[in-house]
């Protein structure tokens, strides 16, 4: 048993890499502008070579692929279950259609609804990827400078930007120690003869009991470890603090953006004109 | 032989960029009966090993037998093998989830399906093992309990599956004098009265050569040494180079040594230490055995 091994994300793999020397708010904001493309891709064709473009980004940051694929397999049985279910409700949003596949009773699958949702899937697996991307590449210290930086873009408005980053960077930090602690408690109650995924939904949701209270109880202890550490080193949020490292962006830098305006132009270009719209 | 552990070997997260060798080639028998003591420094693999023990890892090299199963053939009944083998973890406390002690420890005997009027001896029972009164402690709530008290609770939650073996990783981590001394009088008498075999992993060697009949040593993921506590312990460089350290008697007795003094070095308490140097004194006035200086 060994849960540590599926989860991605949040994981940062150190590494001497162009991607990781980026400017981390360079980073973020490509990886919001990708993201947002994302939502304007139509077809399978579109994906692929977004999905392509993706991999090469990893190659580059000299992670390994496989790893960073890894971290959709928890995912998949949910993916699968979304797409069954919106695959038999959604006959009569396409009520006109002249495709039908299968039709029985209320549930109507037509040719249409089956592309819509492929693509819905598609862009999910691809959000999921982008995001792991970014952690996988970026420094904990890289996220919060970065977040921080460009949230503070809103303080005249009175947006706490460092409270935020510091907030989203605590989350994201405990993703891995959230499952190890998981990982040592289930072991621990299965070693009391406690079973894990076995009988009907019931049994299964009470099998979560003696493991979900000590983790639940081990959280709010460390919230609160956590919440002394920073106040014993007199943490009061981003006023008056300086930087040791400022951010400032290098040629590395100009040379992402560049290569990635280049990408989506030529991207949306090819799609628009010489990719049909039925791939 | 109740556990018999053949050239084990184990990767951490394989297959990802924070893969880490914990274990190659281990080789470990224990008899029945034995009070085994696995100790390491840490990142040695002990934790990793333990977990062979009760099947919460099963072999992909090498061969894990538990009690005549064989945890690396696929028809394994893993819950027969966790019912023989009781496993405490480091910080057993950290597992307590029920508002009682007494409901606590009859979650295992629950789960597996014992009888009702059975479960309410096992954690009587179990509970007078670890020095908790029943009566007291059984309507007791977890919150109400010290440190040690927690921990002993927890050992009881194991030992109420009435296992053969009990593995304790680490039992003492974290405790005060006096609940280390419950803590160890627990497992002795588990060990001597209820005559379970036990497997103590601990990096207290004061502990370990109070307890163990039987000691190995494990050092990035292999079985350095093993044997009597006098013959382990007694190994100075070995011990030293590993980064285990001495035990202090030990540690007093090499140094004599380094002076000239021709006194044995596996010694294992203050008792038989004093005892060593006076009857070296008495024999060097004596003048009969012949020591340096």
């Amino acid at each position: 048993m060994e849960l540590s091994k599926d989860i991605t994300l949040g994981q940062y793999v150190p590494r001497d890499s162009v991607i990781h020397k980026l400017d981390p708010r360079v980073k973020i904001i490509l990886w919001m502008v990708l993201v947002t493309a994302l939502f304007f891709i139509r077809t399978y064709t579109g994906y692929l070579v977004f999905f392509i473009f993706l991999m090469g980004v990893i190659h580059l940051a000299q992670i390994p692929i496989l790893y960073a694929l890894r971290g959709l397999r928890p995912a998949i049985p949910f993916i699968v279950v979304l797409f069954i279910i919106q695959l038999l409700f959604s006959g009569s949003l396409y009520a006109d259609s002249t495709n039908v596949l299968f039709e029985w009773s209320f549930i109507r699958i037509t040719a249409e609804a089956v592309r819509t949702y492929s693509l819905t899937i598609c862009r999910v697996i691809l959000l999921f990827f982008s995001v792991t991307l970014l952690t996988l590449a970026t420094s904990l210290v890289g996220l919060t400078d970065g977040m921080e930086s460009l949230m503070s873009v809103g303080r005249p408005i009175g947006v706490p930007a460092n409270e935020l980053a510091m907030v989203m960077v605590i989350a994201l930090r405990f993703v891995p120690t959230l499952v190890e602690e998981l990982e040592r408690i289930m072991k621990a109650q299965m070693a009391r003869g406690a079973e894990v995924e076995t009988g009907n939904f019931i049994q299964r949701t009470k099998q979560r009991i003696p493991i979900l209270i000590p983790l639940l109880m081990n959280t709010f202890q460390r919230a609160e470890e956590l919440i002394i550490a920073m106040e014993a080193r007199c943490y009061r949020g981003g006023k008056g603090r300086t930087k040791r490292k400022t951010l400032r962006l290098g040629i590395l830098d100009y040379q992402a953006i560049a290569v990635t305006i280049l990408f989506l132009v030529v991207f949306f270009s090819l799609t628009k004109y010489v990719i049909p719209a039925s791939w | 032989m109740i556990i018999q552990i053949e050239n084990l070997h184990h990767t951490y997260m394989e297959g990802t960029p924070f893969e880490t060798k914990v274990l190659h080639g281990v080789n470990l028998e224990v008899k029945e009966g034995e009070l085994v003591a696995i100790i390491g420094p840490t990142r040695s693999g002990k934790s990793t090993l333990v977990q062979y023990m009760n099947a919460l890892f099963l072999p992909k090299t090498g061969r894990v037998v538990i009690d005549g199963h064989d945890t690396s053939k696929k028809t394994v009944d893993v819950r027969k093998v966790r019912q023989t083998v009781g496993l405490v973890f480091q910080y057993p406390e950290h597992q307590l989830f029920q508002e009682t002690v007494g409901k606590d420890v009859a979650f295992g005997p629950k789960v597996c399906g014992i009888p009702k009027e059975e479960i309410d001896d096992r954690v009587s029972e179990a509970l007078d093992a670890v020095g908790l009164e029943p009566k007291v402690f059984k309507n007791r709530y977890i919150f109400a309990l010290s440190g040690g008290q927690k921990r002993r609770a927890a050992i009881a939650g194991v030992l109420a599956l009435q296992p053969k073996v009990m593995v304790f990783d680490d039992p003492t981590a974290g405790l005060d004098p006096k609940g280390r001394e419950e803590i160890l009088g627990t497992i002795r008498r588990v060990h001597e009265k209820q005559g379970l075999t036990v497997i103590l992993v601990s990096n207290n060697l004061e502990d370990v050569a109070r307890m163990a009949k039987r000691v190995v040593v494990l050092s990035e993921g292999k079985v350095v040494l093993e044997g009597s506590p006098h013959e382990v312990f007694s190994k100075v460089e070995v011990m030293r180079q590993i980064g285990l350290g001495l035990l202090q008697t030990v540690e007093i007795m090499s140094r004599l040594k380094e002076r000239g003094f021709n006194v044995p070095l596996d010694s294992l308490d203050a008792d038989e230490t004093a005892r060593r140097i006076f009857e070296y004194k008495q024999a060097m006035k004596g003048g009969s055995a012949g020591g340096a200086v």
